[in-house]
Formats: C-alpha cells, sequence, structure tokens
C-alpha cells in the first residue's frame, strides 16, 4: 500500500559523511526507505515518473536517463502548462518504465536513481546499481502538501534540493505566483462563485469523476483550489455513493446518462489528444 | 531405426533409445549452453568476453560489471531455461494424459488461476505485496486445477473428455473476471498486474533459481519415472489396465504433477503462453522416440525457447524489454504452424 500523503513527507535527515569522495547525505523516502546518497549527484536517472522529469528539466536539469514512453509526454505535459521543454535529446532511454532495462541504466553509471516505485519488483534491482529514492506518486499536485497540512511545494523542494536548483524552483514558483495573482485579480468578481467538475475520458472512453479531496492525478485541481474555485458536489460526495463504480482511490466510472447531474459551471474534460469525445 | 534400451529403478524406469534421438538431445543441450553463453557476454552494459569470462571466476573489471553478469544476465538466463522445461514438461504430460495434442497448462486452469489471484490482490489488496506473489500464484494455479479435477471425476468413465470441456469452460470464465477486475481496477495497479501477465523474467533474481532448482530436484525425476505409465495410457484406458497400470491412479498423480510443474513456472514469471503446447510437438518432430526420451526432448525444446525468447527480447530492440511470454507467442505460433503444415504436406505426398 501507498503511504498516506500526510506520512510521506521525504524527511532529510542530513548528516554529511565523506565517503568515495563525496559527501552523503541520509534522507527518508516516500517508501519509509532510509538511502544514502550524495549530496551533489552528477548523474541522476529517472526509471518512472514523467512529473519527475518534467520537474526537473523546468528547472534546468536535464537527467542522464529515462524510461522509455516518457519522453514525449513530459514534452506534451510541459507544454501543456506552458512550460519550456529544454533540450532532452542528450537523455538516454532506459526502458520502458514497467520493463527496464537495468544493463542500460548501470552502463550511464548513475550515482542517484529517482523511481515512483509502484510498479512492483524495482526495488530488488535498481539499488544494486545505484542509491534509489522513492517518491510517492501522488506527490505532483502542487497544492496537495498543503491540501493535507503539509508545507506548500514541500516535495518540489525536496526534489530541487537533490540537485542543488532550489534557486531555480523558487523562481518558478514566484513566476507561478505572480500569474495566479494577476488572473485572480482581473477575475475577482467571477471566480469565488464558479464552482468546477472534471471529467476524465481515458483512453477507453469511460468517463471519471475524480473525488475532490482526493484528486492527485494532475495538476488541474491545485490550479483550480489556487484560483478559489469551489468543486461541486459531485467531485466530492455523490460520485463515490450514487454515480457509479467506487475505486476508493478517488475516483469513480460514470454514465453519459447522469452528465446533466454533474452541473456545475465549467466541466471541465480531460482526454488524449486522439480520443474521440463521443456523445460526452 | 537402431536403439538401444536403459533401464532404472528396479525396471520401473525404461528407455528406449534412438540414436537419432540421443543426437538431438546432444544437439539441445549444446544449443542451450550457447544461448547461455551468448546470453552471459551480450546486453546493453559493454563488456567484452573476457571480462565476463574474468567476471565468472571472481575478477570482475568492476563491481557494476559483476551485477550486470551475476545479479542481472545470469540468474534471469537460468530462470528461464527453468521455466521453459517445466511448462514443457507439464504440457507433454497433459497431451499424453488427456491424450490430445492441444493440452496445455491452461486447459487445466493453471495460467488463469494464477491470473486471477495475482491480478485479484494486485488490484483490490496491493498491500499484502509483491513478494507474496508466487506463493499466491501457485496457490491459485493448484485450487483452480484441484476444482477442474474434482468436477471432471467420474467414477462412470469419460473423465478426459470431461476434464478437458471443465477446463476450457472454468478457464474461459476465469478469464472473464481477470479481465473484469483488469478494466475496473485502479490503472496504476492494472498497469503493475498486466506486466505480470505478459510473462517477463526481467525482475527475477537467485531466489527463483533456488526454489524452481528445488522443484526440479523432486519434481522432474517423478515425472521420468512415469514414463511407463505414460507410454500405456496413450494407448488408452484398456490398453493401460491391460498391461498392469493403476489407471486412474496413474492419470492423477501426472496431472498432480504437471500442475505442480506449471505452476511452479507460472509464480515465478507469470503464464508463458504456448510453451506447454508447442515444445511437446517441436520434440516430437525433431526426433521419434518413445515417451521417455520425448520427455528429455520435450524439457530440452522448452528450456531452449524459452531461453531464446528471453534473449531475444532483453537484447533485439535494447533498452526495450519484450516480455518472454510474448516473443515466445510472436516466434513459437508460426513456426508450430509451419511444422503442422510441412507434416502435413508430406502426409499429402
Amino acid at each position: 500500500m501507498k503511504p498516506p500523503l500526510h506520512t510521506s513527507v521525504i524527511a532529510l535527515l542530513a548528516f554529511s559523511a565523506p565517503a568515495f569522495g563525496q559527501d552523503l547525505t541520509t534522507i527518508k523516502d516516500d517508501m519509509d526507505r532510509t538511502v544514502e546518497i550524495p549530496s551533489n549527484p552528477q548523474t541522476v536517472v529517472i526509471t518512472g515518473g514523467e512529473e519527475l522529469v518534467a520537474m526537473l528539466t523546468s528547472i534546468g536539469y536535464v537527467p542522464a536517463g529515462m524510461a522509455w514512453g516518457y519522453q514525449s509526454d513530459v514534452r506534451q505535459t510541459m507544454e501543456g502548462i506552458g512550460g519550456d521543454v529544454g533540450d532532452l535529446s542528450e537523455m538516454a532511454i532506459v526502458g520502458e518504465t514497467g520493463d527496464l532495462d537495468y544493463e542500460a541504466i548501470a552502463a550511464l553509471g548513475p550515482d542517484l536513481i529517482l523511481d515512483w516505485c509502484w510498479q512492483d519488483g524495482k526495488l530488488d534491482k535498481l539499488p544494486q546499481i545505484a542509491p534509489t529514492v522513492c517518491f510517492n506518486p501522488r506527490f505532483n499536485t502542487f497544492g496537495l502538501d498543503a491540501a493535507a497540512g503539509g508545507e506548500r511545494y514541500a516535495k518540489q523542494r525536496v526534489i530541487a534540493g537533490l540537485v542543488g536548483l532550489e534557486d531555480a524552483l523558487d523562481e518558478q514558483i514566484g513566476t507561478y505566483e505572480a500569474l495566479l495573482a494577476d488572473v485572480t485579480a482581473r477575475h475577482a468578481d467571477v471566480l469565488p462563485d464558479l464552482e468546477w467538475t472534471f471529467l476524465d475520458t481515458g483512453d477507453d472512453f469511460i468517463p471519471h469523476m475524480y473525488d475532490g479531496v482526493k484528486y492527485y492525478t494532475y495538476s488541474y485541481h491545485a490550479v483550480m483550489q489556487d484560483l478559489g474555485l469551489k468543486e461541486s458536489d459531485a467531485m466530492n460526495t455523490a460520485t463515490r455513493t450514487a454515480f457509479g463504480y467506487d475505486h476508493d482511490d478517488g475516483y469513480a466510472q460514470v454514465s453519459l446518462e447522469l452528465v446533466p447531474e454533474y452541473a456545475a459551471d465549467p466541466i471541465f474534460v480531460g482526454r488524449y489528444d486522439d480520443a474521440p469525445l463521443g456523445d460526452l | 531405426m537402431s536403439t538401444t534400451t536403459l533401464e532404472g529403478f528396479g525396471g520401473r524406469l525404461a528407455l528406449r533409445v534412438p540414436y537419432r534421438a540421443v543426437l538431438v538431445s546432444l544437439c539441445l543441450t549444446v544449443a542451450i549452453i550457447g544461448v547461455l553463453t551468448w546470453s552471459l557476454m551480450t546486453g546493453s552494459y559493454p563488456l567484452d568476453g573476457a571480462q565476463v569470462w574474468a567476471t565468472l571466476f571472481g575478477d570482475p573489471p568492476s563491481d557494476t560489471a559483476s551485477t550486470v553478469v551475476w545479479e542481472f544476465r545470469f540468474p534471469r538466463t537460468l530462470v528461464a531455461f527453468i521455466v521453459g522445461a517445466f511448462l514443457a514438461f507439464s504440457g507433454a504430460a497433459l497431451q499424453y494424459v488427456a491424450r490430445n495434442p492441444l493440452a496445455d497448462p491452461s486447459l487445466v486452469g493453471v495460467s488463469q488461476g494464477a491470473a486471477l489471484v495475482v491480478v485479484s490482490v494486485t488490484i483490490l489488496a496491493p498491500g499484502m505485496g509483491y513478494y507474496l506473489r508466487p506463493i499466491l500464484a501457485f496457490g491459485g494455479s493448484l485450487v483452480v486445477a484441484a476444482l477442474i479435477l474434482l468436477a471432471s471425476s467420474s467414477q462412470r468413465g469419460g473423465e478426459t473428455l470431461r476434464f478437458i470441456l471443465m477446463g476450457i469452460g472454468v478457464a474461459a470464465l476465469i478469464s472473464s473476471i481477470t479481465s473484469a477486475l483488469l478494466t475496473y481496477g485502479d490503472i496504476d495497479r492494472a498497469m503493475s498486474a498486466l506486466g505480470w501477465l505478459a510473462g517477463s523474467v526481467h525482475s527475477v533474481g537467485w531466489d527463483e533459481v533456488r526454489w524452481l532448482t528445488v522443484t526440479a530436484i523432486f519434481v522432474v525425476p517423478a515425472f521420468m519415472a512415469a514414463a511407463r505409465p505414460l507410454s500405456a495410457i496413450r494407448f488408452g484406458e484398456d490398453v493401460a489396465t491391460g498391461l498392469g497400470i493403476r489407471v486412474r491412479m496413474a492419470r492423477w498423480g501426472l496431472i498432480i504433477l504437471a500442475v505442480a510443474l506449471a505452476a511452479t513456472a507460472v509464480a515465478a514469471v507469470g503464464p508463458l503462453g504456448f510453451v506447454g503446447l508447442i515444445a511437446p510437438h517441436l520434440a516430437r518432430r525433431l526426433a521419434h522416440s518413445g515417451v521417455g526420451m520425448h520427455l528429455v526432448l520435450t524439457g530440452l525444446t522448452g528450456a531452449l525457447l524459452v531461453g531464446l525468447a528471453d534473449f531475444a527480447g532483453r537484447a533485439a530492440f535494447a533498452p526495450i524489454q519484450i516480455p518472454a511470454g510474448l516473443v515466445t507467442a510472436i516466434i513459437g505460433v508460426p513456426v508450430f504452424v509451419a511444422l503442422i503444415l510441412r507434416t502435413q504436406a508430406r502426409s499429402q505426398l
């Protein structure tokens, strides 16, 4: 079971000790593992988690390698939120995130590996190559730490700290918050009264409605929170009881026939580029 | 054809050995050693033959080289060979017992039972942990196979046909439930389960090698000792009874052994399709022989098939790793069809 978010905040236990010519730092990761990592890692490989790659590239750090299947997604993710992808051409592909080429990772000589760790079995192999830090896959929503009572951007600060780019992250956060303030000010008469709902069609075109409280998958929810919009009732409660199958993971499959009952001021629809909207 | 007969266990084990079969089994053994060597020498991490050799004999050029050879390449190659042999043995035994050339471990619900339990746990109770997966898969396989066996057993005969029909029906039902779980389950967990369902040895290690080897030590000799009853059963129940075989007991004993081998293999690497079906037929076409020698050839063929499939899947499109289960299906099935068609063409001539 993935650790609950409020207990999964990475704790920097911070001690430094010289070994093999490198200063080492001990951290406790989201899987409750204590990992000794270099204080200033030179070669980082990301074996799962497009958001990890997106976040690092957006603050100017290009990892040495990443799992296949994510490069285009990173570009798409970053372009979708208006970020700068940077040059990813130097980044090696080390297999698909569920079927990694462990030898390709070893060939890069990493001194740090970052992973979501939700694919089973990885943790038997990756630590044999380099210190491996696991992140809870749900960390990426900017607002989530704050919603769970934690420090805003806590995870992002830890990740940026791993590669010594805290300043770049601060600059990025500053840009985001300035943009947020501008939008909020310009639409102050509308935003507080808006209710929103989000439907994700996925690739099978079974609409999913995400529970506002447990919503985690993308960043939309955090942006909506930051703008001061309210989630519709359906987002928070009704989906889990009346509208369909409860996945107990924050979302439900919903019926197209009931779409009118999801009424909100805006209904956002997430879909893949080539997925049909069908009857929605 | 020139033959000789090997006997052991007080005459209970008798192998009639055609020389061609011996020659083919030697060739298969050499091929397996060749694939092992090739597999140890090849990979995304650059190591030449001398470095691999030095690593194997305790003088690795680096710690990473040692990890790559001893922790990544060696165990997965060995596991591929062993599970290939297990599935092939299992398929051959089931084909003999059921007297049906289409029988294989999936027919008795081994793959489906394992899949249902693993997918259920992965999706509904992920907290139960990855490390329990082999035990759960093994348990699921045995339970489903036992259900099929119990449901198809009868005092009035016709068990073999009922066994096959029951197996097909139950397997279809279980597959539907598994599909439903994958469709409605959390996407992350469903993806994790799908990775296992594809049948891959990429994450195995020495633990799997150890318990597969222990299983082989206990079960494979029992299989070889069963060559005589298998020889009799393939001619039908009446003939076997006339030859002094306690048919009912022998049949269930062999089915249980076949299920145990297949369940152990599936528990280690997930369902590897077609190996249990194809390997006995390939072996038969490589060399005609008695049941005992055919079992040996089948085991070697299965080992070579999965060993090659894993190597091809690992190296052909590196760093993309193609699960061995997909490669056995992609390569094995066309080869199988070609062999069948060639045999038909010959018989027509």
